[in-house]
């Protein structure tokens, strides 16, 4: 992506955001030039949320996806604006401790809006490894942020890594559906992990969630169509 | 009647003091950032302290139904320690900026050194720079030419009265306090600092515009429970429910809320519980049946 079209992409969240909250990301995206700190974009990232608020925003000029830009608050769409902004005033080293410091140190709200906007970045590869790291959360928003209606992980995540959001989202309850790309994905391991599961499950007498059978079948179904 | 406890440290306390808190009327919570009984020798020690103010703490207070904020500073004794501090002052002001944080504290003297004057001006600069209240610990320790002398530096800064809350008040302190027109705070202490009956004289003395009294309830003998039985001591000096209502809940939201961060609707509503959440993958209970509010 050349500056162009970041500078595109962050007026198109941007665009996303109406009411009072607007004229305040306008402001605090102009007030990120070169040489800004990292202390400051943090200090807009914090107060995005108090700025721009919860409400469900329509993101569908960049996520396209209409499942997927269903779950973009105010301030993930404002958040997004500010990161990409400082993509653009910032050199890629820097751009990318900033932001990987901001996923470790945000608070929950922030925590969703960082991971939810990864596809959308520049260079989304190399933040792999944050992207993979966040997943040990067990706080469920933060979690369903990189798990859910998001395509980073079908996109980059290695198989162990992708397994692991599998069966932590049916550990969590989270509904595996929700899981973009998840067909694409499934491998005869990550059925028998899920299958394990259900085992213990059953020999602690308790319920075994409906998720196993559908990511067994998955499973089946992609080895099956690997098979002339 | 539900208390509010504007000064407690609950880091230091266990479930079982929040599941007494709750049942004893206890509906909301400030926490400031404080020392921890022990220096610490690193300003990453100071950030993950914060990160967990308004994160585990405050989930771990909504688990029982007690809405919980926190303030954010460097402390007046650790303000003496070369090695962290710049570096925790330029924490703070990132960190004033997260949800939940209402106002810039503890601050005040300690010791009464040059260091902890010059972090105690410096923070009360942020809290003008951020429009927020300040909430300054009074020494234990010589505690009078303390009060006084954070008094004058209040003045000699201009820093707007109403946006002030002195805390640990007693005895000789509290007319100085209150003629300077700042809030003036009272920590209820099992065998030191201020106690119920002492408490319940000074309301007779003063009145309650501007008093506020917290548990101050930390890592050592200290009892989370201070507000409602203040509150107790109170009735049965015949001090009537809306001087009690006015000093438990009706000061401290008022002044807390002058930050713009406390949302006054929200506040007066009891948050549903609901044990099955986890944060972080922790969850408070161990074994027991979540309880789960309708």
């Amino acid at each position: 992506m050349d500056a162009q079209d970041i500078d595109a992409r962050a007026a198109a969240f941007a665009d996303a955001v109406q009411g009072p909250g607007r004229a305040w990301l306008g402001s605090a995206c102009g007030g990120l030039s070169a040489g800004v700190s990292a202390t400051k974009i943090r200090v807009a990232i914090a107060r995005a949320g108090r700025e721009l608020g919860d409400t469900l925003v329509d993101v569908t000029a960049v996520v396209q996806d209409p499942a997927l830009a269903g779950v973009w608050r105010a301030c993930d769409a404002g958040r997004a604006a500010l990161v990409l902004r400082a993509a653009t005033v910032l050199e890629s080293e820097a751009w990318l401790r900033f932001l990987t410091d901001a996923i470790r140190r945000g608070e929950l709200s922030e925590q969703v809006s960082l991971l939810r906007m990864l596809p959308w970045l520049p260079d989304p590869a190399a933040l792999t490894d944050v992207a993979v790291d966040a997943c040990r959360t067990n706080s469920e928003p933060v979690f369903a942020a990189i798990a859910c209606e998001n395509p980073f992980p079908a996109a980059h995540f290695y198989d162990g890594a992708f397994d692991q959001v599998v069966i932590k989202a049916i550990f969590l309850g989270v509904s595996v559906e929700r899981i973009v790309g998840l067909a694409d994905r499934v491998t005869a391991e990550t059925a028998r992990i899920a299958t394990d599961f259900a085992d213990e499950r059953r020999a602690a007498g308790r319920s075994v969630p409906a998720d196993v059978d559908l990511v067994c079948n998955l499973a089946a179904k992609r080895s099956g169509s690997n098979n002339p | 009647m539900k208390y509010f406890d504007p000064h407690i440290h609950m880091t230091s306390r266990t479930t079982d003091d929040y599941q007494a808190m709750a049942d004893a009327g206890i509906a909301a919570i400030i926490e400031p950032a404080f020392w921890l009984g022990q220096p610490r020798t690193h300003v990453g020690s100071f950030e993950d302290y914060f990160l967990s103010l308004v994160g585990w703490e405050r989930f771990r207070a909504s688990q029982f139904g007690i809405q919980h904020y926190c303030t954010m500073a460097l402390n007046p004794k650790e303000a003496n320690n070369p090695d962290v501090a710049d570096g925790v002052i330029e924490l703070v002001q990132l960190y004033l900026e997260k949800e939940g944080v209402v106002a810039v504290g503890e601050i005040g003297y300690d010791d009464m050194t040059a260091a902890e004057e010059k972090y105690l001006i410096a923070q009360l600069q942020l809290a003008i720079d951020h429009e927020l209240p300040a909430l300054i610990h009074t020494p234990h320790r010589d505690k009078k030419n303390g009060t006084l002398r954070t008094l004058d530096v209040l003045r000699d800064m201009n820093f707007p009265p109403h946006m002030c809350l002195v805390d640990h008040n007693n005895e000789e302190t509290l007319a100085a306090t209150l003629d300077a027109g700042v809030w003036a705070g009272h920590s209820i202490y099992p065998n030191t600092k201020m106690d119920e009956d002492r408490m319940v004289k000074l309301v007779h003395e003063f009145g309650s515009d501007r008093i506020i009294i917290n548990s101050a309830a930390d890592w050592g003998v200290s009892d989370p429970l201070k507000v409602p039985k203040t509150a107790a001591k109170m009735r049965e000096a015949g001090i009537g429910d809306d001087v009690i209502a006015k000093i438990c809940w009706n000061n401290p939201v008022e002044f807390f809320a002058q930050g713009g961060r406390l949302d006054l609707d929200k506040i007066e509503v009891a948050p549903k519980v609901d044990q099955t959440r986890l944060h972080e993958g922790n969850s408070v209970l161990r074994g027991q049946k979540p309880v789960v509010d309708a």
